[in-house]
């Protein structure tokens, strides 16, 4: 049976007489004109939709538009000018988009696609994935999309760090290419997530859509956090040196653990590193810092500058300035004994650079992830300490969920409201539910609405400025119940009045930012059912045999060393 | 007489999605490099001669001899400038 056998008569009628007047006027009128007509009221009742199939109608007119002559001859904007109209007086919420590209990358020629979108997805399209290269520049009906993802730039980063995103890949790569970008290079270094977007973006085959001054930062941005990564690697590497040579037991934690995992760890390699954390025992930590001190590192900090209660030594650094911190426990919380018993309890051993390198289990890096991130209060709420969590869950390690589960019941986590909504947003970043006990009862913390608060205090403060700095720092407080940022030590009556008005301020706008966004924004469930399990991996280049020497950028001689002028890898940050 | 190339040996690489980053340790100066480039830097960490590098260029891209070799040696140079090569005299 043919496709045109199950069309409902009416429908081919209609079908015809759309075909039969759309494409001449296509020639001979302005397509703002038309489109006033193609989506606008109907003059007569349309037929019963009844049996209507929308794949079988556009195959339909597919197939009479490929046989007729000149000017009714096929092209994608006939098609979807034919379509757009037929469908939208079938009562379906189509939409139409005309969208332009370089053909053959920069330089080439433009070429223009017009393709029909529903539910925020290419619809009906006769070659899937087509749409999402064109940057579009025509929506009917006027003011659709408005809510799409390439307008909420702050939810297009997230669903494209999301492991598991409901979002399409087409519809992600096109809300790239149409993005509204202003903003967001301060949002993503904020985030400290350039890493893991630039490594998502190119598995979904996007960075080439990206708006040029946003991809252009992001690439730099990669290559210095690269860089950085190197660096501390080689600190890594220099301080099991140390300790080897002195006898000194320590083992690896946070950042530095995970990189020495590497491959056995997949998205190791996409977490930007700032220093070196190592847990020393309690009783040889004061040697083992003035071991350090006597090999030329320095105190990174000026005396004083850590508080005293804090579980690690004032921080070091050698020549390359990447802080190293000996801790004596992994949290405030947690005696130092209990801290190190918890470490090398089922310690594995990495080979690397022919030194050994000493990190705790799965469920201990977990663990610390959740409790280092919970202890920065407002700044847990960040995405990189999410995502510290978030991608160990997805790594494939081997988790004892019992273990984190009893912990989370303990007093090692100050707040539980916030731990459980703080830890159920990370869930959410990977798609992977928590175990039963951490994940009923409590809403996850709603990472679209933080993210899209500070895209606003970034498009409307400059750089560094107090004031936005108050104000992404008050508005996350005010938003998990933290109260106003408490007085700096010391400060004099006049101080702490002006800081307080401050903050209030601060808060008071954060407050009436959401209401304006509650009214404006109806709210949508924030966790939705996982999918099957993502076997995304870091991939690094693997080029195959048999490729050519030249791509877009030139031949081989001019590429293979870009960059030639030193740059100096940025190490003021950590100081 | 033929001279051999390898990288300097404080030098750090990691390779991304269609490139690579260079880290000199000593100096805290890092570099990119193209994929083609990265390939070359990975067989550096022995010591290669120029005919070495053309024949690794060769196994992995379709390209002729000649440009192979040019783009080797321009290559060489802008890293012998940078200070990421050590050369071994040919006897």
């Amino acid at each position: 049976m043919s496709a045109s056998a199950s069309l409902p008569w009416a429908w081919r009628l209609r079908a015809v007489l759309t075909m039969a007047i759309v494409p001449p006027l296509l020639h001979v009128m302005s397509f703002a004109r038309i489109a006033s007509w193609l989506g606008g009221r109907p003059r007569w009742a349309a037929p019963s939709v009844a049996g209507l199939r929308d794949d079988v109608l556009a195959h339909w007119v597919d197939a009479l538009l490929r046989h007729w002559p000149p000017p009714w001859r096929y092209t994608c904007l006939k098609r979807a000018a034919v379509l757009y109209h037929l469908l939208r007086r079938a009562g379906r919420p189509v939409e139409l988009r005309i969208g332009v590209r370089r053909a053959g990358g920069t330089g080439g020629a433009l070429a223009a696609h017009a393709w029909l979108v529903r539910d925020g997805v290419p619809y009906l399209e006769p070659q899937s994935g087509q749409p999402s290269l064109h940057a579009v520049i025509v929506r009917l009906p006027e003011g659709s999309g408005v809510k799409s993802l390439a307008d909420d730039p702050a939810q297009l980063l997230l669903e494209t760090l999301r492991l598991q995103s409901e979002r399409s890949r087409d519809e992600l790569r096109t809300a790239w290419a149409n993005a509204r970008t202003d903003g967001l290079a301060r949002l993503v270094a904020f985030e400290g997530c350039a890493l893991w977007l630039a490594h998502r973006l190119a598995r979904i085959d996007a960075r080439l859509l990206l708006p040029f001054d946003f991809a252009n930062w992001l690439q730099r941005r990669v290559r210095k956090e690269v860089a950085r990564n190197l660096l501390v690697g080689a600190q890594v590497d220099a301080l099991a040196g140390v300790f080897a040579a002195d006898g000194i037991p320590y083992v690896l934690l946070k950042g530095a653990a995970r990189q020495a995992l590497g491959d056995a760890l997949a998205y190791a390699a996409v977490r930007s590193m700032r220093d070196v954390d190592v847990l020393v025992p309690a009783a040889r930590a004061p040697e083992a810092w003035h071991q350090l001190r006597r090999r030329g590192y320095e105190r990174a900090a000026p005396p004083g500058a850590t508080p005293t209660l804090h579980h690690h030594f004032p921080p070091l650094w050698d020549r390359a300035r990447i802080t190293v911190e000996l801790h004596t426990s992994t949290s405030r919380r947690l005696p130092p004994l209990a801290a190190w018993r918890r470490a090398i309890c089922a310690a594995r051993t990495v080979e690397r650079e022919g030194r050994t390198l000493p990190v705790p289990s799965d469920t201990e890096l977990l663990w610390h992830a959740i409790t280092h991130g919970l202890d920065q209060q407002a700044r847990a709420f960040r995405l990189q300490p999410l995502l510290d969590v978030a991608l160990l869950c997805a790594s494939g390690a081997e988790i004892d969920w019992g273990v984190i589960v009893a912990r989370f019941a303990g007093d090692e986590i100050e707040h539980h409201p916030r731990a459980i909504a703080w830890l159920r947003a990370a869930s959410w970043l990977v798609g992977r539910p928590l175990p039963p006990e951490l994940s009923t009862g409590l809403p996850p913390f709603e990472l679209g609405r933080a993210l899209r608060w500070r895209l606003a205090v970034f498009r409307h403060t400059d750089a560094g400025s107090r004031s936005g700095e108050r104000l992404l720092e008050e508005g996350m407080r005010c938003e998990i119940g933290l109260g106003l940022s408490p007085a700096v030590r010391g400060a004099g009556i006049g101080q702490r009045t002006r800081g307080h008005v401050a903050a209030s301020a601060a808060q008071g706008m954060y407050r009436a930012w959401r209401v304006a966004e509650r009214l404006a924004r109806p709210e949508a469930p924030l966790v939705r059912q996982p999918h099957d399990t993502d076997a995304l991996r870091l991939a690094v280049a693997h080029p195959e045999p048999g490729r050519t020497l030249h791509n877009e950028h030139g031949p081989l001689g001019e590429t293979m060393l870009e960059h030639q002028h030193v740059q100096r890898v940025d190490t003021a940050a950590q100081a | 007489m033929t001279d051999r190339y390898r990288r300097h040996h404080d030098l750090r690489l990691a390779a991304l999605e269609d490139e690579g980053v260079i880290l000199h340790l000593g100096s805290r100066s890092y570099f990119t490099v193209s994929e083609s480039g990265v390939l070359i830097f990975e067989a550096l960490a022995t010591p290669h001669s120029v005919e070495e590098l053309v024949a690794v260029l060769q196994a992995r891209y379709e390209v002729n001899a000649e440009q192979a070799e040019a783009s080797v040696r321009d290559f060489l140079e802008r890293c012998r400038a940078a200070d990421l090569l050590e050369i071994e005299a040919g006897a």
